[in-house]
């Protein structure tokens, strides 16, 4: 601290453990509510969940990320008691409901679809699961305030109104409130914003963790999206193929991925195929030093060692740019490392940024670079209204922070 | 025209010659025609035949007589006819009741099921509709004859009763009830049954309040199927019942081919038709209702 009482940031972090603490800043890491101990589930055709292992804290909110198919809905309905696991244990606070049904586990759950009644008021649905629980008539209508309240919905407003007279983040909202008013010990969220608009998806999110946080509920969501897990997941469990492949912040996952299919899952990169210059030498500052699309590379190295012949890929972060150069790389910057060459052959602008598509020597398709829109408007001016079919020459000085190496071809090549 | 010349008119580019869109429509109504023609002649001929005789007088003697409402002054003036009507309208509601309450439990665990399962319960409903009428009343003609099995291991005389007739009729038509019943359950989302199962709700509660209203519409369109057969079946009752139940198909039985008589045959055949018009409204209405209040509701609220 400075003698104004401000605290002066600092501009750049660099290790994982850093990163980690990003997303882990926000909940305090208090007892485990939730603990999921080796839980597995196989149907006769196939396995859908191998062993998974992982504790929710209080007041923590965890997102479940990963590709359909991975089986993190598989966890959800098994959490929730609506599926047997086959193996493994789970507790919920101190108590063992492995065994337990649904019923018994007093797990709130938010479906995909939200999952109201549709032939039920909005009274009717939120007093649903009071009733179920034989909660007194007299507290049933302080909770259904109290919740009605808490998702923002007035309950004079809304209580006689059915779903479908609703709007999708309305309902959204009644999902939740339905959930919270029986006050359970950990709330589910089933991809809570794939039956929403794009455009109030947005809106959605932010609102769905205030009313998180507010009601101080620990929260497990899983979703497919993974700007929903960096939104709102203090920490990431990252699935593929029915088992766990990292777990951590998604800030962790996105400079510490520790195999090539985090590396892709997490962010937007582009890849390149390369070779190592030599294989045993290390470097001070922990980089390696590669050869890929006719130049040399310093990467950092993802937690693999580098093969015999040092062959692998290159990970470039779309937004590792750091600056532009119109044509190729001349003979004194050829000797310097992480300079991209290759030709621009589309500009475009998300209107934050530019966007230029670059060809790339052995790299199998067009690449997209995050350059300025100042940049993006130079080189647009150079291809002339498309008057150089060819493209424009360019080459990009790439920071070498954001580039990585993985040794790990065989899942490599299918998306060079 | 050069093809780029044509302008673009929300419309086909080459509109077809008149005439093939004069033979279209021909065709349309040619293909309309057969089964118009088997509607006219197979049901509303014999239905207007049936009516009509109703009202005439008919003798082997003298043939036709004159126009007259005998057949249901003498119909309507006979206590046991009106009789006959209470008893075939509760028999057929009965045998909707007990089809209804077989029906639930196999259509949800029809549902509940595997494919291996489902396949052996479907052969179980179907089976009853795959073997002669006359063979399987007959089976349960012995089942439950004097001295048969029945009454040798319950000690019960059944032969004769309405129960017995119930039971066979129930057999015979509660397919009809579960293959309704299962279209309406297969519309309710999984998700929602989950749902109210973390909600806490017990399995009574998710049948009143989620199941039930849910299958409302099969329930009472099954519940008609099913109470028309029943109201309409001559078999059992004259097989089990010795023909001498009081129900009105065994005195439309009796009137045409015992008594020779087709003009009260025929007034007994419209007011069975009555009792299954009133049946068909009343429950077309109670649907109504129900569906303008939730069902209606779910459907637009389903993605």
């Amino acid at each position: 601290m400075n003698a104004s009482g401000k605290t002066d940031l600092p501009t750049a972090i660099t290790s994982a453990r850093q990163f980690a603490a990003i997303g882990a800043g926000n909940a305090p890491k208090g007892a485990t509510v939730l603990q999921v101990d080796g839980v597995s589930k196989a149907y006769a055709e196939a396995v859908a969940l191998k062993s998974a292992t992982f504790e929710v804290y209080e007041g923590e909110i965890l997102a479940i990320l990963g590709p359909s198919g991975s089986g993190k809905t598989t966890i959800l309905r098994l959490i929730a008691g609506l599926e047997i696991p086959s193996g493994g244990r789970i507790r919920l606070r101190d108590r063992d409901i492995t065994a337990l049904t649904p019923q018994e586990r007093r797990i709130g759950v938010m479906f995909q679809s939200f999952a109201l009644f549709p032939h039920m008021s909005v009274y009717d649905n939120v007093m649903f699961g009071l009733k179920a629980n034989k909660v007194d008539a007299a507290e049933r209508e302080k909770r259904f305030q109290k919740y009605m309240d808490l998702v923002r919905l007035s309950p004079q407003k809304y209580a006689s109104r059915f779903p479908s007279e609703l709007s999708g983040g309305q309902q959204q909202r009644v999902a939740l409130a339905r959930a919270l008013a029986v006050e359970p010990g950990i709330l589910l969220l089933d991809e809570p914003f794939s039956s929403l608009d794009a455009r109030i998806r947005e809106d959605m999110r932010v609102e769905l963790l205030s009313r998180l946080r507010e009601a101080g509920m620990t929260a497990v969501l899983v979703t497919h999206d993974q700007t929903d897990a960096a939104y709102m997941g203090d920490r990431v469990v990252l699935m593929n193929d029915g088992g766990i492949v990292q777990t951590g912040s998604y800030s962790e996952l996105y400079h510490a991925p520790r195999s090539r299919f985090v590396g892709q899952f997490i962010g937007e990169s582009n890849w390149l195929p390369c070779t190592a210059v030599d294989p045993g030498a290390d470097r001070q500052d922990g980089r390696r030093r590669f050869k890929a699309a006719g130049g040399i590379w310093d990467c950092a190295l993802a937690d693999q060692p580098v093969g015999d012949d040092g062959a692998g890929v290159i990970q470039i972060r779309r937004d590792a740019v750091n600056d532009v150069i119109v044509g190729a790389s001349t003979a004194t910057q050829a000797s310097a490392a992480n300079l991209l060459t290759g030709s621009v052959r589309n500009v475009n602008s998300t209107g934050s940024r530019g966007i230029i598509w670059m060809e790339v020597e052995s790299a199998a398709s067009v690449q997209p670079y995050y350059v300025t829109n100042a940049q993006a408007l130079a080189i647009a001016e150079h291809l002339q209204g498309g008057a150089q079919p060819d493209g424009v020459t360019v080459t990009l000085a790439i920071d070498p922070a954001l580039c990585r190496y993985f040794s790990d071809i065989d899942v490599a090549q299918e998306r060079l | 025209m050069h093809p780029q010349t044509i302008p673009y008119e929300g419309k086909l580019a080459h509109p077809q010659p008149r005439w093939v869109v004069a033979l279209k429509r021909w065709l349309w109504w040619a293909a309309l025609t057969a089964p118009l023609a088997a509607y006219l002649i197979g049901f509303l001929l014999p239905l207007s035949l049936m009516i009509g005789f109703a009202f005439r007088p008919y003798s082997n003697v003298t043939g036709f007589g004159s126009p007259s409402l005998g057949a249901f002054t003498d119909v309507a003036a006979s206590g046991l006819i009106i009789e006959a009507v209470i008893n075939t309208a509760s028999l057929s509601l009965a045998v909707v009741a007990v089809s209804a309450m077989i029906g639930f439990p196999l259509g949800l665990q029809f549902m509940a099921s595997g494919r291996k399962l489902r396949t052996l319960l479907l052969i179980i409903v179907i089976t009853p509709l795959l073997i002669n009428a006359v063979v399987r009343t007959f089976g349960w003609y012995i089942f439950f004859s004097t001295g048969g099995p029945f009454e040798s291991m319950f000690g019960l005389r059944m032969h004769g009763s309405m129960t017995a007739v119930g039971i066979a009729l129930v057999h015979q038509f509660y397919a009809y009830m579960v293959i309704s019943l299962l279209v309406s359950l297969s519309s309710i989302p999984g998700d929602v049954v989950a749902a109210a199962k973390t909600l806490g709700a017990s399995r009574f509660m998710i049948f009143r309040r989620i199941i039930l209203p849910y299958s409302l519409p099969g329930l009472v369109s099954g519940g008609v199927i099913v109470f028309g057969l029943s109201a309409g079946a001559i078999l059992a009752p004259l097989m089990l019942g010795g023909g001498t139940m009081n129900l009105l198909t065994i005195h439309i039985y009796r009137a045409m081919l015992v008594f020779l008589d087709p003009q009260r045959g025929m007034a007994l055949g419209t007011l069975l038709l009555m009792l299954n018009i009133v049946v068909v409204v009343l429950s077309e209405q109670a649907v109504r209702r129900m569906r303008t209040r939730s069902v209606m509701k779910a459907r637009r609220s389903d993605k």
